[in-house]
């Protein structure tokens, strides 16, 4: 790089006093060396200068006080909310605390699970490789509530805790009524008796599956998405929101149709799949066209 | 007393001192606005868009990282917002083009001379294309070093003082032709 070139580059800096007073007497004496350069930085300097005629105007008032206000308001509502994040902090913002964590988690499933599903006949091993995988989604989604959003803009906190929530509603669905026993009850029983009993046993696991999902990530994803998503956001977190949600509730599935033929739990789980990722675009959906 | 810098006021805002909040609001809210301002041309935009950003700031403070500087993670917000705005506008087509928003001039310099001279910087700047635009208005009004600009901006140091230099030139050559168009019309 040439002399000139080099003080070309270091022209901007040097308008606004920024080198340090060595490399500025090193480009000023360049300066008085070559006519072309001192020409181009008395140029610069002068319409350097001239942008100082453009001043600052004053914040309107009502713009001061509403950011104020509203700096107040999420003050006070953090503060409400100190508990959860201290104990967010205690627990998640570390993989092995994200893992105890995800066990625990494990377990209480399996023993809500275990209040309304036979496990007696789910072979051990199978039962012990289920929990071990479960407590490992656990623990990788709640690794996921803490991560930072990255420079793309993909957060993926949100999806983690709309999966969460929706699987604490399957799970509470589930103690309510399994859905095993609804399949059952609507092809013996009720007005859609004559429907459901033309269909196969995958067929009706694979809709009931579908609404099983659905409804808990429909709830889910409308309270947890914010009022001022952008458009372009819903797809994409909600069907997150579903993938993390139906890696979640696979084990759950696998738990409730071991006893069954295999073909059940893929109808399940196709089912479940396509039920989540419409529940989390519709929960997203509602809720951006009510702001 | 000593006076706390910015990044030690964010830590206090961060752990519930909502008096920080409002010292960091009177050092760099009248700034940002004025970048907003300046870049767009329009008062109620840079409104929105000044509100939006230390709305970001609240929401984010307790993933605020003082290993950065506060002023670098503010403007970085700032830009981010300004982007999407153009981005927007180009969107919406050539009729809210930057360069027909008409430019606000309430606080305009009280003699006529100094006024046209204002119109043409303004009229100046708004012709730069936006990656020159943005570095030129880091650097002159919000008084930012050229590495910091390069942190806000995510490119080389280098990258920018270019930038700077072409932008330097078209604002020479925009109001050369300004002065000569203005003395052709008198």
């Amino acid at each position: 790089m040439t002399a000139c070139e080099n003080f070309q580059e270091d022209l901007p800096a040097l308008l606004s006093d920024e080198p340090a007073a060595e490399q500025k007497a090193q480009l000023e004496n360049h300066a008085q060396s070559c006519a072309n350069c001192a020409a181009a930085m008395s140029e610069m300097r002068a319409v350097w200068k001239t942008l100082d005629v453009w001043h600052e105007q004053t914040i309107p008032a009502a713009v001061a006080l509403s950011i104020r206000e509203q700096a107040l308001l999420q003050q006070s509502v953090a503060s409400e909310e100190s508990l959860v994040v201290r104990l967010r902090q205690l627990f998640v913002q570390n993989p092995i605390r994200a893992l105890g964590l995800g066990l625990l988690t494990a377990i209480i499933a399996t023993i809500m699970l275990a209040l309304r599903v036979d496990f007696s006949l789910i072979h051990p091993l199978g039962l012990t490789i289920t929990g071990a995988l479960w407590t490992a989604l656990f623990g990788l989604v709640y690794c996921m509530l803490t991560a930072e959003r990255d420079q793309g803009g993909l957060s993926w906190k949100l999806p983690a805790q709309v999966a969460l929530i929706a699987m604490g509603l399957f799970i509470a669905f589930t103690c309510l009524n399994p859905m095993p026993c609804s399949v059952q009850y609507c092809s013996t029983n009720g007005p859609a008796q004559t429907f459901c009993s033309k269909l196969s046993p995958e067929t009706s696991y694979c809709i009931f599956g579908g609404f099983y999902a659905m409804l808990p990530m429909t709830i889910a994803s409308y309270f947890s998405a914010k009022k001022h998503a952008r458009r372009n956001q819903i797809f994409r977190r909600g069907s997150l929101a579903a993938v993390m949600f139906v890696f979640l509730l696979a084990p759950s599935v696998y738990l409730q149709c071991t006893p069954f033929a295999f073909g059940l739990l893929i109808g399940w789980l196709s089912g479940a799949l396509v039920g989540a990722v419409i529940g989390g675009a519709v929960g997203y959906w509602v809720r951006y066209k009510l702001a | 007393m000593k006076t706390a810098n910015d990044e030690e006021l964010m830590l206090a805002y961060a752990k519930g001192d909502a008096a920080a909040f409002d010292e960091l609001f009177v050092r760099h809210g009248q700034k940002v606005y004025n970048l907003f301002l300046r870049a767009l041309g329009n008062a109620a935009t840079a409104s929105d868009l000044t509100q939006e950003t230390f709305l970001r700031v609240v929401t984010a403070r307790e993933r605020y990282e003082p290993a950065r500087t506060f002023s670098s993670w503010l403007y970085t917000i700032a830009m981010n917002l300004l982007r999407d705005q153009i981005r927007r506008r180009k969107r919406r087509g050539p009729t809210e083009d930057l360069s027909t928003v008409d430019l606000e001039l309430s606080h305009a310099a009280p003699d006529e001379e100094n006024a046209e001279q204002l119109a043409a910087v303004q009229k100046a700047v708004q012709y730069l294309p936006a990656e020159q635009r943005e570095v030129i208005l880091l650097a002159k009004y919000q008084a930012l070093s050229y590495a910091e600009i390069a942190k806000i901006l995510g490119i080389a140091e280098t990258a920018v003082k270019q930038r700077a230099y072409r932008a330097l030139k078209t604002l020479r050559a925009c109001m050369a032709r300004e002065r000569t168009h203005s003395r052709g019309e008198s």
